[in-house]
């Protein structure tokens, strides 16, 4: 930085600088601008040093030209004018500069100029489309299958671009510009920026719903449908497409005049209309949605979440195969399988995804445990199970059972051997049970709380469980002279329908943190985990997910009854 | 920094702080309720935009009684800064990939990074010239070079009759007459350098043995003459950089602009129901 004081120039204050003006005498470089500067429009304007005065003089007809230079080209010349009038100091002509503000207006309307012109090309060139989109599309809606798809639906050429979902892409900019004038005053207003649930199922959703129909149902009360960009954001980039927060849930759960529409429009609707549909072969604990709905305001898993249907109060599993979960884990009678005592794993095991446990089945979980053993003495004599005809039919071919048995299983040859086999294992039995009737009674309608071990269940003591007769776990009706009904377990595959869960993602707990089963003596017991059981890590104070869409799905399959014309 | 012009500092940084924390309060409040919070944020971003243009155009009307031009300038200045926090929160904190929208937040961020830079030097500079000293005209420094060219020619050739020696002059024409013709240094002023200067004065002061008595005393008139030059220089360099950071600023501001109503077009023409 300079330590001198810069020199106090000598000016006539009259002469005052005008920076706003467009132009300035070209010598004002050299510091000798002359006085009277460029026109407005830039040209030069310089004649002469001065503009000789007539000076007459009383009596003088001629007069006398006077220099009227000014102070600035040195004063009053010493050769005075020409004798017609005219300065003899002619000012030699510049090419006027541009000021420094107007260089300014220049170059910024010279930029101006270029965005224009930069965007016209962009904007109606063929790569366009590729300028103009905000971020890369989701892998979803990518690629050649995806073009192809959209073109199909669309009736066009594959190849086609924006226009496959945005149909006013077809147009120029123009044409754009109608659009956003129209979206301006409709679904853009100004008045819908502050609107908590804005609705435009008229345009873009029109072209999701080409591709993805019935995907528009959420629930049979719904007021209001949902645009799908509410929650499905695209131009995201390649992943972000399904990625949708609880915030887009409580939008509608969370505000209370959207959730009383929704209750009073599902007050007038059947309740068939509130069946989620199930899959074909798996079978679902149907747990009725209360008559009220569950339309109050849920804000978060935490505090608003109502308790989970399946749980509430008077509900039970209404299957009648007697089962006591409590007994087979904690009593002191169950012997040892593989040796170890029976876990929830001896029976649970869970399917190929993980996500489920497969179904608990005689053969594969019970048998080894409950044989159908009912002579002692042949071991590998059993009942068949799973039909009540058959039971009844191996009972009453009993002999010829021993005989395919002694063939088969003892090896007996000789054909005295086997009628002599066959009638010691009869008389034993008889000695037992005295007829072949009262045998098929304790089959089928023995117990284990009728007091001792029946006769059925050959010799007391430790072991496996002895056969005391079907009715110890299933419920068996007499039915006269036919064959008794034994009536069929059920046991479901999916006790909550309307939720997901994944038990290969909570290896890291034990059975027992949700379900209480070792407390469980009734088959009516429902051991699912409460909400409570799952707020405990699914909360932010759990710091595990406890976003709605970790359990919910938005998109549910549309009730039967609903698509057969009740949606009207 | 008198204590009232601090204390309106005090007041304006205070009340930029208060209103973008209630902003960002605001927004966070509103954004879960309402999905098409960024279409508000962004009219009120582009609302914000021509406000601060109109600064610009205020400059033009000067005849008009609409608050004094320093008003102007800290209102602008401030909402300038209002306006990136509303720029921020229009983008969510995802900076755009696309062409066009790369090169809309690029102008913004041009347009932002400039006024900054602007704003810095005018706070800047002005004491620097404060300190240099004097108070000249831009329009008039090609004025004063002359006549300090003018001074230091006439200094060199007045030795040659009076003193019968051509040392000075050789010097002059050798080292000065250049420096004395033209604007100078540019670069060195704006890092503060002294190095050309210095440099000259030295020459000049090599050849003093030489010079003559009536020499000495127009060369120590000359060493003078050349820290005014320097002075203007100064001046020149300082004046031209306060003007020349708004060669960047306002053509990027008009740029944004037009790219800013084509984005309303575009959003509004594709937005067909999305957020």
């Amino acid at each position: 930085m300079s330590d001198a004081r810069v020199p106090s120039p000598d000016f006539d204050e009259s002469r005052y600088e005008r920076p706003n003006k467009d132009w300035v005498c070209g010598r004002t470089c050299e510091g000798c601008p002359c006085r009277v500067g460029p026109s407005p429009s830039g040209e030069c304007r310089a004649t002469t040093e001065c503009k000789p005065q007539l000076v007459l003089k009383e009596g003088e007809t001629k007069g006398t030209w006077k220099c009227t230079r000014s102070k600035d080209w040195g004063g009053p010349c010493e050769t005075g004018p020409l004798p017609d009038g005219t300065c003899c100091k002619s000012i030699a002509r510049c090419q006027p500069q541009r000021s420094l503000r107007s260089r300014r207006g220049l170059i910024t309307r010279a930029f101006v100029a270029a965005c224009v012109a930069g965007l016209l090309i962009a904007l109606t060139g063929p790569w366009r489309e590729a300028l103009i989109t905000p971020a890369p599309l989701s892998a979803h809606h990518s690629g050649p299958e995806f073009q192809r798809m959209a073109a199909a639906h669309a009736n066009a050429d594959p190849g086609l671009g924006c226009v496959a979902c945005h149909a006013e892409a077809a147009g120029g900019f123009a044409h754009w510009s109608n659009e956003a004038l129209k979206a301006g005053r409709a679904s853009l207003a100004f008045a819908q920026f502050l609107e908590p649930h804005p609705k435009d199922f008229s345009r873009m959703d029109a072209s999701c719903i080409v591709c993805h129909q019935q995907q528009s149902f959420h629930q049979a009360d719904v007021a209001r449908d949902t645009s799908c960009s509410v929650c499905h954001l695209e131009h995201q980039g390649r992943e972000a497409l399904a990625v949708v927060g609880s915030a887009r849930c409580t939008d509608c759960h969370g505000d209370e005049t959207q959730m009383a529409d929704s209750a009073a429009k599902g007050r007038k609707l059947p309740a068939e209309f509130f069946l989620k549909p199930t899959t074909p072969g798996v079978v679902t604990f149907l747990a009725r949605r209360p008559s009220a709905g569950f339309t109050k305001v849920i804000s978060s898993f935490v505090d608003h979440h109502p308790e989970f249907r399946v749980v509430r109060a008077n509900r039970s599993d209404l299957d009648t195969l007697a089962f006591n979960h409590a007994l087979h884990l904690t009593g002191s009678n169950i012997p040892l399988l593989g040796g170890k005592p029976l876990e929830c794993a001896s029976c649970h095991r869970p399917d190929a995804s993980g996500a489920f446990m497969q179904r608990v089945s005689f053969e594969q979980n019970c048998r080894v445990c409950h044989s159908l053993q009912f002579d002692e003495h042949n071991p590998d004599m059993q009942l068949p199970h799973g039909d009540a005809t058959y039971v009844r039919a191996y009972l009453r071919s009993l002999p010829a059972q021993y005989a395919e048995h002694g063939t088969r299983r003892l090896g007996i040859t000789g054909k005295n051997d086997l009628s002599r086999y066959v009638e010691e294992q009869m008389l034993r039995l008889r000695e037992r049970t005295r007829s072949g009737e009262l045998l098929e009674e304790q089959v089928f309608f023995g117990n284990l709380r009728q007091g001792p071990v029946p006769a059925t269940a050959g010799y007391a003591g430790p072991g496996p469980a002895k056969f005391a007769g079907c009715a110890t776990c299933h419920e068996v009706t007499a039915r006269g002279t036919a064959v008794p009904l034994i009536t069929p377990p059920v046991m479901p595959d999916r006790w909550m329908n309307h939720a997901k869960f994944n038990h290969a993602k909570h290896t890291a707990m034990a059975c027992a943190d949700c379900h209480a089963a070792a407390k469980s003596q009734l088959t009516s017991d429902i051991i699912m985990p409460s909400q409570h059981s799952c707020t405990a890590c699914h909360s932010p104070r759990g710091g595990v997910s406890d976003s709605c869409t970790t359990c919910h799905t938005y998109h549910n399959p549309p009730p039967a009854a609903w698509l057969s014309g009740g949606a009207q | 920094m008198s204590r009232h012009l601090a204390l309106r500092r005090s007041f304006f940084i205070g009340l930029l702080l208060a209103a973008s924390a209630a902003a960002i309060w605001k927004y966070e409040q509103l954004r879960p309720v309402y999905p098409r919070l960024v279409y508000l944020t962004g009219w009120i971003l582009f609302a914000l935009i021509l406000v601060l243009t109109a600064y610009n155009v205020r400059k033009k009307l000067a005849f008009l009684p609409l608050f004094s031009s320093r008003t102007w300038f800290q209102v602008h200045v401030y909402t300038g800064l209002l306006t990136g926090l509303a720029f921020a929160l229009h983008l969510r904190g995802r900076w755009p990939t696309g062409w066009f929208e790369g090169v809309l937040a690029g102008l913004f961020v041009g347009v932002t990074l400039s006024g900054i830079a602007g704003w810095w030097l005018s706070n800047v500079l002005p004491k620097r010239l404060t300190t240099a000293g004097g108070e000249v005209l831009y329009e008039r420094i090609p004025v004063i070079r002359r006549e300090l060219r003018l001074k230091a020619e006439a200094l060199a050739l007045q030795a040659i009759p009076e003193a019968k020696a051509t040392t000075l002059a050789d010097v002059y024409a050798r080292e000065l007459s250049g420096y004395f013709s033209a604007p100078y240094n540019f670069w060195a002023n704006v890092f503060g350098s002294r190095r050309l200067r210095n440099f000259l004065l030295s020459s000049l002061a090599e050849a003093k043995r030489y010079y003559t008595a009536v020499e000495q005393a127009n060369a120590d008139q000359l060493a003078e003459l050349i820290r005014e030059k320097d002075a203007i220089d100064f001046q020149r360099t300082a004046q031209l950089i306060l003007k020349g950071w708004l060669f960047v600023h306002i053509p990027l501001t008009y740029g944004l602009i037009v790219f800013s109503a084509v984005h309303v077009v575009l959003v509004y023409a594709f937005s067909g129901g999305a957020r």
